[in-house]
């Protein structure tokens, strides 16, 4: 793998792809070729991000820049503004309703700063059809846990003090139905 | 499909986790390269190409490497600045592949400023 400087996490969950997020991942696909930065930037579908309100919604990494709103024909300038010249296109970005500049981080942004993420703490950061992306952020470590540090009863009372329910409505705890 | 064996499945993160990195790593320091019109003139892209070539090279993942509009030098271009972690930003001119090169491995990762080829100490904040 070469090193690449930018990576493209285009949120492609239901609200972002009917927005048009299969479009905006045509037209940055094509235009990163046209702009001869297919060896620099990569491209990486997310599932949903959170933001639906936004979508289809774009975040620049590393730098963690959020773009929202955004349409097939705002690619050219995007790409040639950022990715080429380094500079964030402000008009793209989110602005909160009440104000007149916009937040160019993701992490600046209220609706994210307030989130604590644990059991989705992988959202936004990870290809979920790209199972090598899962493994790197220490999926099926529990399995391997369980495997070869744990008795069967430990996994148990473990369950049991997590309170772990079930989600079909009636809220059975999860470590009971051993 | 074949058993993945637990050694196998560390190994394998351990590799995937290395793609990661400009997604949640942590960097020590960055390079901006110059890209405004005159940069790109004067060859800066093959200076971005060049600093992502050494960075692969050398296994490191706590380098950033940027773009950056026109910083107001365009006849010293190509020009880039490296910051790096508690040290003032230094501004370097004129680049070739060949100084991109000794830069990345003097300067971003042996910590040592290339005096020859900077354009001064601290003209970041200096002005």
């Amino acid at each position: 793998m070469v090193a690449r400087r930018i990576e493209l996490m285009l949120g492609t969950g239901t609200g972002c792809v009917a927005g048009g997020a299969f479009r905006l991942k045509q037209a940055l696909e094509q235009e990163i070729v046209k702009q001869g930065l297919q060896f620099e930037v990569s491209l990486v579908p997310t599932g949903c991000n959170g933001f639906c309100g936004q979508g289809p919604l774009l975040v620049v990494q590393p730098e963690n820049i959020f773009y929202g709103w955004l349409k097939v024909e705002d690619i050219p300038l995007l790409v040639q503004e950022h990715f080429v010249k380094g500079r964030p296109v402000k008009k793209l970005m989110f602005t909160p309703p009440e104000e007149k500049e916009p937040i160019p981080l993701l992490r600046d942004i209220p609706f994210f700063k307030k989130q604590m993420l644990l059991v989705l703490r992988n959202k936004g950061l990870i290809d979920p059809e790209n199972i090598d992306d899962y493994i790197a952020r220490d999926g099926y470590t529990a399995l391997e846990k369980v495997l070869t540090s744990m008795t069967p009863e430990d996994v148990i009372e473990e369950i049991i003090a997590s309170g772990l329910r079930g989600r079909g409505g009636a809220g059975f705890p999860t470590g009971l139905k051993w | 499909m074949a058993k993945l064996t637990l050694d196998e499945l560390r190994r394998k993160r351990a590799e995937a986790q290395k793609g990661l990195y400009l997604r949640e790593g942590e960097f020590r320091g960055r390079v901006i390269v110059h890209m405004g019109t005159c940069g790109i003139a004067a060859g800066a892209r093959a200076i971005v190409t060049t600093f992502l070539e050494e960075l692969e090279k050398s296994g490191s993942r706590d380098i950033m490497i940027t773009t950056s509009g026109c910083a107001g030098l365009c006849s010293k271009e190509p020009m880039a600045t490296v910051e790096m972690l508690n040290s003032p930003p230094v501004r370097y001119i004129e680049l070739t592949p060949e100084k991109a090169r000794k830069i990345f491995h003097e300067h971003l990762i042996g910590g040592r400023v290339v005096v020859e080829y900077a354009l001064e100490r601290d003209s970041e904040r200096g002005g």
